[in-house]
């Protein structure tokens, strides 16, 4: 039987060209480290160093500019702990690009940040939720109370108008509560999604990945639960980052990332360091010569084509980031991938077979 | 201020190759998508360039004469304004502004 081929809408047109020139469109900025919550599974790994100053800051921001970025996510750490977060995020507004703010929600909680961050007048603010109720998201959290200051910040948010995105990482203590935390997305009009990589720390410490839910859990939740909890969608049987053709994703190609120390890296996860951004006249010098970014961009390529060649290969979702820091290879299979592959794929065989039945039976 | 037309000031944008572009609207959470022609029109729409002299950039890059552009420059201009994308209260043209 043949299938219909959906024709590209314009906006995957300009994506899809964005994607195979590498021209990038987004660009992550993780301004500081700081945090006012102390989440036992957080990726990040500060160092020491001294994180960039404000002026500083100024500066990789016209840098990024210049460089044509559309969407700049301000993120950390948590970004409103800055203490002059109001004024970068003003400077990204006044430059010219689209600001994303990814939160934890606590500090929104309070009117006087909410009514500062309408005046930025935010493309969008996406807030981590961990569980349906306080005791399992304060389990990860380690703060008591930030389960009502998280759904109060949506809440302020939703009525102030401001695009808010719920994400959700699946944990071995949120599992049996996921239909619950859609149920607080569903109260105030807002999609989940729910993310089921817990990736290790980014200086490589695994110790995270003792909160991964078992994979009995995951058969079920790719074959049954996915689809209920995205408003029936399929499971995603690429990364939310690659565009289409040959590479697996767009590390390196559709944005970057900036560290609090200045480090230019190829995405949030691959954090290999491309050049700091202070010590680089304009991002244009390295984007197309760097060493760095060729062979980020090859390994992207090589990895679709492993993938290709794997029994569960269309059903991938990989992360060369997660591979490289829990297997030492951005090319390796990690059991995570390979667990939400194989659990996929038996979900899009039930389908069909459901189909089949379906169609003898009409 | 020179009175030409300019872009809404939340609007972000960027063309990409020669595919077109995207202009992001924060305050709607929208992404419009624009043509070529109509991407290079809004990149000039920064309140120092009448639609004259748009038309004038648009005919030497396009394939097309610059009756013809400004009669498109103007139409795009006023669907622009009607959705809101400009800045409010200036007039487009020079005609306008004498």
């Amino acid at each position: 039987m043949s299938e219909a081929v959906a024709r590209p809408t314009p906006y995957e047109r300009v994506i899809s060209r964005a994607f195979a020139e590498a021209i990038p469109l987004n660009a992550q900025f993780e301004i500081t480290y700081r945090c006012n919550h102390l989440c036992t599974f957080c990726y990040n790994s500060p160092n020491g160093q001294r994180e960039l100053t404000t002026p500083q800051i100024f500066e990789a921001l016209r840098k990024i500019a210049d460089f044509g970025v559309l969407y700049l996510t301000l993120t950390g750490g948590e970004a409103l702990c800055h203490k002059d977060f109001f004024k970068i995020a003003e400077e990204v507004r006044r430059l010219g690009m689209a600001v994303r703010i990814y939160t934890n929600g606590y500090l929104l909680a309070d009117r006087k940040f909410i009514r500062k961050v309408k005046a930025l007048n935010p493309f969008e603010v996406e807030i981590s939720i961990h569980g349906a109720r306080a005791e399992t998201h304060e389990a990860l959290t380690k703060i008591k109370g930030s389960f009502d200051r998280t759904v109060t910040a949506i809440r302020n948010l939703v009525e102030e108008g401001i695009k808010v995105n719920l994400k959700c990482p699946i944990t071995r203590l949120n599992k049996d509560e996921l239909f619950g935390v859609r149920d607080i997305g569903d109260r105030f009009g807002l999609f989940i999604n729910f993310d089921a990589v817990i990736t290790p720390k980014d200086d490589g410490n695994q110790d995270p990945l003792a909160l991964r839910a078992d994979e009995e859990f995951f058969k079920d939740y790719w074959a049954e639960h996915y689809s209920k909890l995205h408003r029936g969608r399929l499971p995603p049987k690429t990364n939310h980052c690659a565009a289409d053709g040959g590479a697996n994703c767009g590390t390196g190609r559709s944005g970057f990332t900036i560290d609090p120390y200045g480090n230019i890296l190829p995405c949030v996860a691959f954090r290999r360091k491309i050049a700091n951004i202070l010590e680089v006249n304009s991002l244009h010098d390295i984007w197309q010569t760097s060493p760095v970014l060729h062979e980020v961009r090859g390994l992207a390529v090589e990895a679709r084509e492993k993938l290709d060649e794997h029994e569960y290969g269309p059903y991938f979702q990989f992360c060369l980031g997660v591979a490289e820091t829990q297997v030492g290879d951005p090319l390796g299979i990690y059991p995570q991938a390979e667990i939400n592959a194989r659990a996929v794929k038996r979900a899009y065989d039930l389908i069909q077979i459901s189909g089949a039945k379906g169609r003898k039976s009409a | 201020m020179t009175g030409f037309a300019r872009r809404h000031p939340d609007c972000a944008f960027r063309a990409v190759a020669d595919e077109g572009g995207l202009v992001v609207l924060p305050g709607r959470a929208e992404v419009k998508v624009l043509n070529p022609a109509g991407i290079k029109i809004f990149s000039l729409l920064d309140g120092q360039h009448s639609a004259e002299a748009i038309a004038r950039a648009v005919a030497d890059e396009f394939d097309v004469s610059e009756d013809r552009a400004l009669a498109d420059v103007r139409a795009f201009i006023a669907e622009l304004a009607a959705a809101e994308m400009l800045a409010e209260g200036e007039p487009a043209t020079e005609e306008a502004r004498s």
